[in-house]
């Protein structure tokens, strides 16, 4: 099976988790979208790990996935703490950086 | 496991198993991740994702890394997936009522970056990719023409016995620190995560609790335990037992509003003081 | 200068010192002698509210302890002669750059420890009974432990940057001491015109640092990658110039000289020992001792010794011109010290560096006796300070008038006393290396010397009293009115002045023959600088001598028919010289004036225009650099929607377009 066909099929995940952040204003499925980019990133070493032979590459997806789980923890602390302070999971409501 | 095992030794060896497994799991991926973006229901789209991830596992199989494939079932499909569904349940937003924007710019702008996207890094590929069948083939030569040692996955793994092997031999030598440093970041988020998900309501504060009846019924009972404990130790009868049920409220309130001051000492030391044994003889605890 | 006989060679018959390291006796024991003092210093100033007015004896012990000290190192020294190095530690080790904080001493060393112990040991003494009853009594014997520590640094410090360092502590303790009475606007102002005239001396003696290090690479003074070694192998006549001058910068801001003396007369506006202490023993000789170090410098450019005895002189004949005219007996005083420091840069200049040294040592004793002695009578005259209201003092005070005509006579040049000899023996080389004109203008400056010091001593001492016993007088340091009982001083007071006295009387024996025993005692240090120099005229020694005493002859003489014989009741008005000469010496030849305006006056036209160019050029800058900010931002910050997709949204564009211009350069 040629590499490339996982590299495609993670390149077109990537796209579709990026779609979704950019088209969802719910602050849940925007993380999950995220989740998916990420996903689809470690796809993207577990092939190259195999292209080019180094057990490195599935370390790193190791790693990618430890963070992944840090994240999702603090990210929905901060979702769960948004959502009871404004009473809403729409990420385009707090706009306080707005210049 | 057995279907795995020869799943994996299939891939091994790049035969026809791997590219069933690849097709299919490669679709089911990517249909459930345009299934997640698109779905109104939150629930469902969770449930999409968790589908996503399973093949994703599936994926990982087919490249030899059923570390990984593992890993990925338990710590995403298993921990964070659920998490995100607690979430849900958690906040009672199932309906995503956000999802029909009536900006329709912005979702053809959304669609139109990630079609761009998804071009441009096809076209970085490019069409060679697909048709390599080699894992080590023209990309593996440097700029003067030597070839690179592409020695492959299955070399290295033969050389270990097997990839769980292998992945854990790399993790443990060669980056240990970064994984030493990954604990510490696990331990930092679930602080974060502690510090950010407590509620924010307005504590009691000690100045409400403390009122001068309560702190004197306190050292009373302070002291009469101190009693109880002295008697105890004297006759050889296990703490526990002598510790009533009505004891431990008192502790804990004892703990909250008068934390301070010279109580802190009785209250948490198991040795008797003869003196408040001596002036409290009645035993209210037992 | 198509005379020149310079000979580079050293004389070869002299003994020079040979480097070595105290390891033990006193000579190991020689940090101490800076620390006593400065121990005394940081104890009285702590404990000054429990001491009280103990803290001036655990002062005087401090200090009496260093000269017992220094006598020790004097004795040893006499034994064995030699440059001891005296380990204290490594103050500065960077990468192959080291200074340490070690203290040489030579025989030029031990000379200035007792001068500088002695003398100020003696005034800290007289202080016990003069600053008895001060508000900042105990303050004040801190400050002069400090001033004795930091003139014991300078004169101990092995090498160019330890000497700096002790430099910097006498300016600060000058400073603190001469506006010890702050209250006063006077006092306050004069303490800021030393420290400042001291601070241009101060950052020419740094680039002279700084020239020296390129040069040797080192700092240190002795041993064999030493400067003083070295110097005539290193630097050429030019480079000895330039060395030269930066040092004498320093040097002349510290000792005074032309056209650095003006602070010194104002100087005086502190207490009287705090005088004493700075033009006798401390402060003053800084400069003096920093051009006989370095003489083996100084001595390689020809032109530079010229310029210095040049400069001595002219210092000299100006401050004793001043002098002459000055009402106030401090200033005259003050001026004589300006004069006197004129004589032993001549000295240095004229290559007599042992003869110069001699001065420094004699006028330790005898200026700091008449300091004392007019304190003694300041004393008594409620801070009285004007000469034609003094007169026959001698009658209600006789130990003050014996002592002092004492150290008129030697300051006047009258053998046998101790003025006599070193002043003579500074003209004497003066005139034998050639240096005729300095030497004529040095014998003129002996005469007028002669004169304004017998003006001062009649005036005060002499003829009849020009003041009532009872009469009522404002004291000028605003302790409200007095009335007048003068009054011999206490024994505190006298003490000193004897032992001044004695000094002063005697210390000219030290070198009784031009070449005595004072001069074999410093040669191992000066035998380095020693070289020949012009042809001189054909005037002997004798001939010298004489001549000598002929000028002070005449200037005692002069002032006795002025001020003695002549009827001087009328005050000012009986002034011998008067007109426009009395006018430009009583204005002290408009120096202060001519200094305000070039350089107060021009300096301030200087600040304006760098004050405009402050408000409009640099707050423009500065103001526009804000405005074009909060322009930029009001145009950028409409960038920020505060929508966090769009956030997202453009970082993703970000990203796209580096992966194009990856892909751009792939292909």
């Amino acid at each position: 099976m040629p590499i490339g066909y996982y590299f495609v099929i993670a390149a077109l995940m990537f796209c579709t988790g990026l779609t979704g952040v950019l088209l969802r204003r719910n602050a849940i499925v925007l993380f999950m979208c995220v989740e998916l980019m990420l996903n689809s990133v470690n796809l993207t070493f577990a092939a190259a790990a195999r292209q080019w032979g180094g057990a490195d590459g599935q370390v790193f997806v190791f790693f990618v996935i430890v963070v992944a789980a840090a994240e999702v923890v603090v990210g929905l602390a901060l979702i769960v703490n948004m959502f009871f302070r404004r009473g809403t999971l729409d990420v385009d409501a707090p706009q306080l950086l707005r210049g | 496991m057995q279907l795995l095992a020869q799943v994996t030794s299939d891939a091994a060896t790049g035969g026809g198993a791997e590219v069933i497994l690849f097709w299919v799991f490669a679709s089911i991926a990517l249909g459930s991740g345009i299934a997640m973006v698109t779905m109104r229901n939150i629930v469902h789209a969770a449930l999409m994702l968790v589908l996503n991830l399973l093949c994703i596992a599936g994926l990982y199989l087919g490249l030899q890394s059923s570390f990984l494939s593992i890993v990925q079932v338990i710590v995403y499909a298993g921990a964070i997936v659920v998490l995100f569904l607690f979430v849900i349940m958690l906040l009672g937003v199932s309906r995503d009522d956000l999802l029909g924007t009536k900006n329709t710019t912005r979702t053809v702008g959304a669609v139109l970056v990630g079609v761009l996207l998804a071009g441009g890094l096809l076209a970085v590929l490019g069409a060679d990719s697909l048709t390599d069948a080699s894992a080590c083939g023209s990309l593996a030569v440097e700029g003067d023409g030597t070839e690179l040692s592409c020695i492959g996955l299955d070399e290295q793994i033969a050389g270990e016995s097997d990839s769980v092997t292998l992945v854990g031999e790399r993790l443990f030598t060669r980056w240990t620190y970064a994984f030493e440093l990954s604990a510490l970041l696990l331990v930092v988020a679930t602080l974060g995560a502690l510090v950010l998900g407590r509620r924010k309501d307005p504590a009691i504060s000690d100045e409400d609790v403390v009122d001068h009846e309560a702190e004197r019924a306190l050292a009373e009972i302070t002291a009469s335990r101190a009693a109880a404990t002295a008697a105890v130790v004297a006759e050889g009868t296990p703490l526990d037992e002598m510790l009533g049920d009505d004891s431990t409220p008192v502790e804990d309130h004892h703990h909250d509003g008068y934390g301070h001051g010279d109580h802190t000492g009785h209250d948490h030391s198991l040795l008797p003081d003869p003196g408040q044994s001596a002036d409290s003889p009645t035993d209210e605890d037992s | 200068m198509s005379t020149i006989l310079l000979a580079a060679q050293a004389a070869e018959s002299v003994h020079l010192n040979e480097v070595l390291v105290a390891e033990s006796g006193v000579l190991a024991l020689a940090w101490l002698i800076p620390l006593l003092p400065l121990l005394g210093f940081a104890l009285v100033l702590l404990l000054r509210s429990t001491l009280k007015e103990t803290a001036a004896y655990v002062a005087i012990a401090m200090s009496t302890a260093s000269f017992l000290l220094s006598v020790g190192v004097f004795l040893a020294l006499r034994a064995e002669p030699g440059a001891y190095l005296v380990d204290v530690f490594d103050w500065i080790d960077v990468g192959g750059f080291t200074v340490s904080l070690d203290f040489l001493i030579d025989q030029l060393t031990a000379t200035l420890l007792l001068v500088v112990t002695g003398v100020g040991t003696l005034v800290h003494v007289y202080s016990l009974g003069y600053m008895y009853g001060d508000e900042r009594y105990e303050r004040f014997f801190a400050y002069l432990n400090l001033f004795l520590f930091s003139m014991l640094m300078l004169v101990l410090g092995s090498n160019l940057l330890g000497l700096f360092l002790g430099w910097e502590l006498v300016g600060l303790s000058s400073y603190l001491l001469i506006g010890f009475w702050f209250e006063d606007m006077h006092n306050a102002v004069a303490a800021k015109k030393a420290f400042i005239t001291n601070r241009i001396g101060d950052v020419s003696f740094m680039v002279a640092m700084f020239y020296a290090f390129q040069k040797f690479g080192t700092l240190d003074f002795v041993g064999e990658n030493g400067i003083l070694e070295r110097a005539h192998t290193v630097l050429s006549s030019d480079q000895a110039f330039i060395l030269g001058i930066l040092l004498l910068g320093g040097a002349v801001a510290k000792s005074a000289q032309i056209p650095l003396y003006v602070w010194l007369p104002d100087a005086m506006a502190g207490p009287t020992p705090v005088s004493a202490l700075i033009h006798a023993a401390t402060m003053v000789t800084a400069g003096v001792y920093l051009t006989v170090r370095m003489a083996p410098v100084l001595v390689e450019s020809l032109d530079l010794m010229v310029l210095i005895s040049w400069i001595g002189a002219g210092t000299a004949l100006m401050a004793a011109l001043i002098a002459l005219r000055q009402d106030d007996y401090k200033k005259i005083l003050a001026y004589s010290t300006v004069s006197q420091l004129g004589y032993m840069f001549i000295g240095v200049g004229t290559g007599g560096f042992s003869e110069g040294i001699f001065h420094l040592f004699t006028h330790a004793f005898f200026k700091g006796l008449l300091f004392l002695a007019a304190g003694s009578v300041m004393h008594a005259f409620a801070n009285r300070t004007d000469i034609w209201r003094m007169g026959g003092v001698r009658k209600v005070m006789p130990i003050t008038f014996a002592t002092s005509a004492i150290a008129w006579l030697a300051i006047s040049g009258v053998f046998p006393f101790a003025g006599f000899f070193s002043k003579d023996q500074i003209l004497t080389t003066a005139y034998e290396h050639g240096f005729t004109g300095v030497w004529a203008v040095g014998l003129a400056t002996a005469m007028i010397t002669a004169f304004y010091m017998s003006r001062w001593f009649f005036l005060i001492f002499l003829g009849e009293p020009r003041w009532t016993e009872g009469e009522t007088v404002v004291d000028p340091h605003g302790h409200g009115e007095t009335t007048l009982h003068p009054h011999e001083s206490e024994s505190t007071m006298t003490f000193p002045l004897i032992v001044l006295a004695v000094m002063s009387a005697g210390a000219g024996l030290l070198n009784f023959t031009h070449h005595g025993l004072f001069y074999t005692w410093l040669e191992p240090v000066t035998a380095l600088s020693q070289r020949e120099y012009f042809e001189h005229g054909p005037l002997t020694e004798p001939a010298l001598i004489a001549l000598s005493l002929v000028a002070a002859g005449l200037g005692i003489l002069g002032a006795f028919f002025a001020y003695v014989r002549r009827d001087v009741s009328a005050g000012r008005g009986a002034e011998v010289i008067s007109g426009l000469p009395a006018e430009l010496l009583e204005r002290k030849f408009f120096v202060d004036e001519l200094y305000e305006t070039i350089f107060v006056r021009f300096g301030g036209v200087v600040a304006d225009g760098a004050a405009w160019f402050d408000r409009t050029v640099i707050d423009g800058i500065v103001n526009g650099a804000g405005a074009s900010a909060r322009g930029v931002g009001s145009v950028a910050r409409r960038a920020q929607t505060g929508v966090t997709r769009s956030y997202v949204g453009s970082m993703i564009v970000g990203a796209v377009v580096v992966l194009a211009i990856l892909l751009a350069q792939v292909v």
